[in-house]
């Protein structure tokens, strides 16, 4: 499996493409399933990313609605420092942060919890990760929908 | 084609951009004021200090700029017209008037022009007139984005 940290070209961007696409369908999948069985509606659009590694290529986005609440799975790139890909999960419409999903080694992880001060140089990774799956994926949504 | 949320992330990316340089400038910051770090050739401590203290309105007019650039790809699409030349403020109240999406609320419409003025104010500072209210880079990202995602999700 490629690095995100790898600054070298990779051996087979198609591969390694494909192989994201196939995470990311199935994140996006379930994450779609667990939202509807908690009530949200959901929507999935398409958007385009840019990577220098894998080139152009279109990734899918979720969108949850759920009330007056509206949170948007949004993948960010395959490759990224420290993880082998990242999607963020935001409210929109203003897109605050909610959280962030790394796969991290083989699977997974859900970066979440009280922001941290912009200014302060404490990175991302340092706030606790949860494991992916369904009870914290409902919990964040959950808690969306009450708090807004 | 044009992608809303292409638009949207660039918004969100200088905005949290912005937070990455303004922290990585104010770590640096101190052991370059006493001369433990190496300023880069041609610069001095005056102009780490300007840079510190403009990170947030630097970000601000990219901000600013990614945006503009959304609603002018938006306009270009619908009028069909690529030598338009409308103003900015116009360009806004038009996206507003613009009957495909969501409907865009004169109060977020407001929100918007009041962001326009104070990245105006930071580009074209003048001393003929009052400053407007200062807008947090966090409160322009939400404006913006607010929005840019009442635009149709391609166009």
């Amino acid at each position: 499996m490629a690095t995100g940290e790898a600054r070298s070209g990779i051996d087979d961007p198609e591969a390694v493409k494909a192989e994201w696409l196939g995470r990311l369908g199935s994140l996006v999948d379930e994450v779609e399933g667990w939202a509807r069985a908690s009530g949200w509606r959901t929507r999935q659009i398409a958007k385009t990313v840019k990577e220098r590694r894998l080139g152009t290529y279109r990734v899918p986005v979720l969108l949850m609605e759920k009330d007056t609440v509206e949170v948007v799975l949004n993948p960010v790139a395959r490759f990224v420092p420290g993880a082998d890909g990242a999607v963020d999960l935001y409210v929109a419409p203003a897109y605050d942060d909610i959280a962030s999903l790394y796969f991290e080694g083989d699977h997974w992880v859900v970066h979440y919890g009280e922001r941290p001060d912009p200014l302060a140089t404490q990175s991302v990774v340092e706030i606790t990760p949860h494991p992916y799956g369904e009870h914290t994926i409902r919990a964040i949504l959950d808690g969306m929908a009450v708090n807004g | 084609m044009a992608e809303r949320q292409a638009f949207i992330d660039r918004v969100k990316g200088a905005e949290r951009e912005s937070y990455v340089v303004a922290a990585a400038v104010a770590h640096y910051r101190p052991f370059a004021l006493v001369g433990d770090a190496q300023l880069p050739t041609r610069t001095s401590p005056r102009d780490l200090v300007a840079a510190a203290d403009q990170v947030e309105s630097t970000y601000l007019i990219r901000m600013w700029a990614e945006f503009e650039t959304a609603l002018r790809s938006y306009r270009r699409h619908i009028t069909r017209d690529p030598d338009d030349r409308i103003s900015t403020r116009n360009l806004i109240d038009w996206t507003a008037g613009v009957k495909q999406g969501r409907a865009i609320s004169a109060d977020v419409r407001d929100d918007v022009h009041e962001v326009r003025e104070y990245r105006n104010f930071l580009v074209h500072e003048r001393d003929d007139q009052a400053p407007p209210a200062a807008v947090a880079i966090e409160v322009a990202r939400t404006r913006l984005n607010t929005l840019l995602h009442c635009l149709p999700i391609q166009w």
